[in-house]
């Protein structure tokens, strides 16, 4: 009974996750701000307290950090993990949710999840000891301030974070790289 | 009910070639690498270049700009990348109750497979390494040959190349 009311649930989110628009690389942040720190430390800080808070912790988001390669920028990255099976089960009722459900897999919250997430903060360096945030949102009905405010609020107790010495702020070994891939060339 | 099932793997090949933008691009041309020159910094120009490109093309819902490294070469790249996953589930296929259900619900499955594909799918881009002499900087304009747009893509990038190294 549980598993049913958990897809209706999902049926009803996978539904508005089709509507998501807006993030890093189609447009300019649509808020920007400073904090004292340094990139890496300040986004897993708020990475934690936003876990803590249960913010985007469900079967249909997932929380995620990842680094550029080449600009050392931290993606804070809300992904949308429902299974794209239950996603596109959702326009046949609920039997297609359950036909959904038993076919697809949880998708990973981490940049190989390329689909339109909920929300994105990117941490960069913009300074010594200074980080520039900027805030991506998609469309949503409680609109972009709403996602914003929750992640300025868990950022709050993070302003200040420096990296410790004996861990080097740009490589930080548990951030997943952004793929790397021959770019530059037609891929077939 | 079990037939249905059985149609299964008949269906699901036939509604994922409509959806197959790889095959589409692949048929596509591409133009000639323009080699560039200038100075600077390769990170502080990738991001300049980004900033320029970023809301005057590349703007579909599949596509994306990026900065990335090219991991055979070792360049910085500012791209702009077509990728199926960015657009989320796409399958438009319709077909007839329980049967169609079943299809489309198949063929997207399938298809959040392609849209995990590490690889990118640039339609243009500009790939930057540090040049010989101390300061300088070596380019790379390149873009697919899409028909009108190809060449003012490559010169986008290579216009920007030539303002962020000014």
């Amino acid at each position: 009974m549980v598993r049913i009311g958990l897809l209706a649930g999902l049926t009803f989110l996978g539904a508005c996750a089709d509507q998501r628009l807006g993030a890093p690389g189609q447009a300019p942040p649509l808020q920007t701000t400073t904090v004292k720190g340094d990139p890496y430390p300040v986004a897993q800080c708020t990475m934690d307290n936003l876990r803590a808070a249960k913010e985007c912790d469900s079967i249909d988001f997932g929380l995620g950090l990842s680094a550029n390669a080449v600009t050392q920028a931290i993606n804070l990255t809300c992904y949308n993990v429902t299974p794209t099976a239950v996603q596109a089960g959702a326009a046949f009722g609920l039997i297609g949710v359950l036909i959904g459900a038993a076919v697809g897999e949880r998708e990973p919250a981490d940049p190989s999840n390329k689909r339109p997430p909920a929300y994105t903060a990117v941490f960069e360096q913009a300074g010594a000891g200074v980080v520039k945030i900027g805030f991506w949102v998609a469309k949503s009905m409680e609109g972009p301030e709403y996602y914003i405010d929750k992640v300025k609020t868990a950022m709050a107790t993070c302003d200040g974070k420096m990296a410790t010495p004996t861990v080097p702020a740009f490589a930080p070994p548990s951030v997943p790289p952004m793929e790397t891939p021959a770019a530059g060339k037609p891929v077939s | 009910m079990r037939a249905l099932f059985l149609a299964l793997p008949l269906l699901v090949p036939l509604v994922s070639a409509c959806v197959d933008r790889g095959a589409e691009r692949a048929a596509l041309d591409t133009l000639p690498p323009q080699a560039l020159t200038g100075r600077g910094e390769t990170v502080a120009v990738a991001k300049c270049i980004y900033d320029r490109v970023l809301g005057t093309d590349c703007k579909g819902e599949f596509q994306r700009m990026l900065i990335t490294r090219d991991a055979a070469t070792g360049d910085a790249v500012v791209m702009c990348d077509a990728h199926p996953g960015y657009g989320g589930a796409t399958s438009n296929y319709a077909g007839f109750g329980l049967a169609g259900a079943i299809a489309h619900i198949a063929a997207v499955n399938e298809q959040s497979m392609r849209e995990r594909d590490p690889n990118r799918y640039p339609i243009f881009s500009l790939a930057l390494r540090p040049g010989k002499a101390e300061g300088t900087l070596e380019a790379t304009a390149w873009a697919l040959n899409e028909p009108e747009k190809g060449p003012g893509r490559r010169q986008l990038m290579a216009d920007a190349f030539g303002a962020c190294t000014k």
